[in-house]
């Protein structure tokens, strides 16, 4: 390539990455803004308003507007404790309209229950002990967009995660007041969402965990977050919560739960929707559905939330940095940084969880050696000594459990 | 004896490779032979359909090919080739872990 030629290409570049930044709403974030940019970015925020979501931050990214989905860029998720407005949202249908909390009741049934029951919101509130707890919710397709062959659905990058403070009654204690026989397996939800189809007779979700899961002191029917009310988009006004697993297993707009006695089989547990090919297998390779099984734990991972990608930094000073890290129903021991593609590693200082299945956070500071392009990587190491891949883990069909390390780039300069 | 017989064999064996590369055949598409007729008197098409690269990355080839490698002027054949050229054989997304996309870039050298 000629002088001019690179010349070409890197005002070819740096014209996308300012477009690419504008097209993202995140014009005030341009490391080195310039008044024309700022102008442009001002305008181009102002486009992208319309298709906010309602009590949620503004600079989510929206990959989906009906069914509604939105994904977190890792900067944002740098709190302790995740916001509400900076929560996720993963919708498979549309939400319910009609969510008045003084009308809202849920049901309790099954093969293995003793008796239906059906209890008010407030008499919830009223006559079970509350619990709270920070968990980790994350859709089990976080981080599909990495995989390759491509995997249909949301292309969730890495911000389909988040770890509130949740607040609730123990699924536990409410599924003792119905009696649970001993013949339970599994339990499974039914929402008041609808069908995207707009057919009043299809169910868009129904999902669960099995009983051992469900009796956990840590699973919850949570009507709060952070102390208040819970968002519409993620279950007003009451869902349930399990900490660890796929988000999918914790239904929103919670109206009935039913006690199985056999694998809950409501729509979205078969075929292959939150499962994972049995046996691994060859990237791409077609998978026949009986050979697919149902994702539990999710697996160790780690976020590198500040600072954000695609800043610069002067050499002279230290940079530091922070993050979480999280492993589902295990915990994480530790959580080594690199800043040589892997060559070598220096452990962080990490947290120990608030509680059981909270994520923990950790920071560290970076010296670097010399001016130039960098790339921060992250990796955690769970308590059964199981590392995140450098590389993209097994493929799957619908694109699960990609928990390779996260990673920051940054350009050091004089 | 034996020693004589290996040699045959990779001769065998040597000569039949240089054959299927000299094969070698570009995915069939408007303006190939038009590929096919600008690359060969160079060289094999073999250094054709091992790259890939958008329009602009086949247009850098074709201007080092013609600075340093005696390629002449394409004329009006230029416009097809690089047509072709970046259609069939532009740049493949399979990675098993892509670079960082661009907007988490930081700003490119001023």
């Amino acid at each position: 390539m000629t002088k001019k030629q690179q010349g070409a290409h890197k005002s070819r570049r740096a014209f996308l990455q300012d477009l690419m930044r504008l097209t993202a709403g995140a014009g005030s974030l341009l490391a080195t803004p310039s008044l024309l940019a700022e102008q442009v970015a001002t305008k181009a925020t102002k486009a992208i308003k319309q298709y906010f979501i309602a009590g949620k931050h503004t600079d989510l990214t929206i990959l989906n507007d009906r069914p509604v989905n939105a994904e977190t860029p890792a900067h944002l998720l740098n709190e302790g404790i995740t916001s509400a407005e900076r929560l996720f949202v993963r919708n498979n249908g549309i939400p319910p309209t009609d969510t008045d909390p003084a009308k809202w009741q849920l049901t309790v049934e099954g093969e293995s229950v003793e008796r239906r029951i059906t209890i008010d919101l407030n008499e919830l509130k009223k006559n079970f002990k509350h619990h709270t707890y920070q968990l980790v919710l994350e859709c089990g397709g976080n981080g599909r967009s990495e995989f390759n062959p491509p995997a249909r659905g949301n292309q969730w990058s890495t911000g389909a995660v988040g770890c509130p403070s949740w607040t609730g009654v123990r699924l536990r204690d409410v599924l003792n007041a119905a009696g649970v026989k001993d013949d339970a397996v599994y339990i499974g939800y039914y929402g008041k969402d609808t069908h995207l189809s707009g057919d009043p007779t299809k169910t868009p979700i129904s999902r669960g965990v099995p009983i051992n899961k469900a009796m956990e002191d840590e699973s919850l029917i949570a009507w709060a977050i952070n102390g208040e009310d819970l968002p519409l988009m993620n279950g007003y006004p009451l869902r349930l919560i399990f900490g660890g697993w796929p988000a999918s297993t914790s239904g929103k707009w919670l109206e009935k739960i039913v006690v199985r006695n056999r694998e809950h089989d409501g729509p979205k547990m078969g075929g292959f929707s939150y499962r994972v090919p049995c046996k691994p297998v060859a990237p791409g390779t077609e998978v026949a559905a009986s050979d697919m099984c149902i994702i539990e734990s999710m697996p160790v991972k780690s976020l590198i939330t500040a600072p954000r990608s695609g800043i610069l930094h002067e050499l002279a000073g230290p940079l530091p940095i922070s993050g979480h890290a999280w492993a589902g129903d295990n915990s994480v021991t530790r959580l080594e940084v690199s800043i040589d593609f892997g060559q070598t590693w220096e452990s962080t200082k990490l947290s120990k969880p608030a509680n059981r299945l909270a994520w923990q956070n950790w920071h560290a500071e970076i010296t670097f050696p010399e001016q130039g392009y960098f790339e921060i990587w992250a990796r955690a190491t769970d308590d059964r000594g199981r590392q995140q891949p450098m590389v993209v883990p097994g493929w799957n069909p619908r694109g699960y459990l990609n928990n390779a390390c996260h990673r920051i780039a940054v350009r050091v300069t004089a | 004896m034996r020693q004589g017989q290996l040699a045959t064999l990779i001769l065998v064996a040597v000569f039949s490779i240089d054959h299927a590369i000299s094969a070698e055949q570009l995915k069939p598409g408007p303006d190939s032979e038009i590929v096919s007729q600008t690359c060969i008197p160079c060289h094999s098409l073999k250094l054709v359909t091992q790259n890939r690269a958008d329009r602009e990355g086949w247009l850098s080839m074709i201007r080092w090919m013609q600075a340093k490698q005696g390629l002449w002027p394409l004329g009006e054949n230029e416009d097809k080739i690089l047509d072709y050229l970046s259609t069939y054989y532009g740049p493949t997304k399979s990675f098993r872990r892509a670079p960082l996309p661009i907007q988490l870039m930081p700003p490119v050298d001023s």
